[in-house]
């Protein structure tokens, strides 16, 4: 963030996008159990009307209207297991918009840094590939020039397994953000 | 726990509904309209999928064809007149059979807030009432007073039409 904000650039809104990860409530340890053990969830602060869930090993994203939380809650199969919150705050950059925070798991420990980064003209994913790593290359050299430690490591979405279209959406926001949860959680802390 | 799709429109859409049980109680004997926790939510296509992968079975499948009316009378109440036919073979509408040839399904239904639904079910039983010229509506689970073709389609109706391996 003092990368971005050292280029006079302008900061926007607080974000935060809550994800969760859920485990099945077996009532009978010993029935065999046919269901999925891979939810997880995400809510975005900037589209509050919407919950999305993923499931992994199925490649599925479900989205549904925020209040499926509380009928998950009235089913009772499923609990939380833990949660991460991405936060940060905004940032426009010409046709970019940025949004720069950090991970952090169960409201305790900071397992990263994030950095979304949208090119607003374009919505095909393919046709905004090679600009956004551009893009992406760019910051680094700025991160570099300013003596600031770390690297940006791009993790590519898996939306082809997941079937979404090339033109982006709420649901390929869903998919990226559950993957990173992912990679945060398989690294030490 | 229900999923609807709703066929009226070029894009099926998707409802995911959990009905609560009903408010038990003498208060609630009391009441001319049975109340119970609805909760309705818009969900994407795959929904049906989804809830198999965590572990829900169908029990049933039903075509429900009809109209909808809206009155206001304290507050708005629908009136949903529909024929309900069962499906024979899984997702396929197109073979769907009424279970009560002939005859239809007439509910009569409000939302209400944790503090106002003893008015709401005054006004339900109201409109209820109003409607006594054309047909018998009655409390789901009581019958009295049904005449015995209407009852016999009650029962069918409220029992489980089609298991689904």
């Amino acid at each position: 963030m003092k990368s971005i904000e050292s280029l006079n650039v302008t900061r926007g809104a607080r974000w935060e996008a809550k994800a969760a990860q859920y485990r099945p409530m077996l009532r009978d340890q010993n029935l065999p159990a046919d269901f999925a053990r891979d939810l997880q969830s995400i809510f975005f602060s900037e589209n509050p009307s919407k919950f999305f869930f993923i499931l992994r090993t199925e490649h599925m994203v479900v989205e549904a209207d925020s209040n499926v939380q509380d009928i998950m809650e009235r089913l009772q199969t499923y609990r939380n297991r833990l949660t991460f919150v991405f936060e940060g705050y905004q940032y426009q950059l010409g046709d970019f918009n940025l949004k720069a925070g950090r991970a952090v798991l169960n409201g305790e420990s900071i397992r990263g840094i994030v950095l979304e980064v949208e090119y607003l003209p374009v919505s095909s994913i393919e046709k905004s590939r090679t600009l956004l790593q551009e893009f992406v290359e760019l910051w680094q050299d700025v991160i570099s020039k300013h003596s600031l430690n770390g690297k940006i490591s791009h993790l590519e979405p898996p939306f082809g397994s997941y079937l979404l279209s090339d033109t982006y959406s709420w649901q390929h926001t869903a998919v990226q953000y559950t993957n990173m949860m992912t990679h945060f959680l398989s690294q030490r802390s | 726990m229900h999923l609807m799709c709703d066929l009226s429109h070029q894009e099926p859409r998707w409802i995911v509904r959990h009905v609560g049980g009903a408010m038990r109680g003498a208060g609630a004997e009391q009441m001319p309209a049975l109340v119970r926790s609805v909760l309705n939510c818009r969900i994407s296509n795959n929904a049906l999928r989804f809830f198999h992968s965590l572990g829900y079975k169908l029990d049933h499948e039903l075509l429900q064809t009809g109209f909808k009316f809206q009155f206001h009378k304290v507050v708005p109440i629908t009136v949903s007149v529909t024929s309900v036919c069962k499906i024979p073979k899984l997702h396929m509408i197109e073979e769907a059979v009424p279970i009560t040839p002939g005859l239809q399904l007439v509910e009569v239904s409000a939302s209400t807030s944790g503090d106002n639904y003893t008015e709401v079910a005054a006004a339900v039983s109201g409109l209820a009432e109003q409607l006594a010229p054309l047909l018998h509506l009655s409390k789901p689970g009581v019958l009295t007073g049904v005449v015995p073709t209407a009852s016999a389609a009650a029962s069918s109706l409220t029992s489980r039409a089609t298991k689904v391996p």
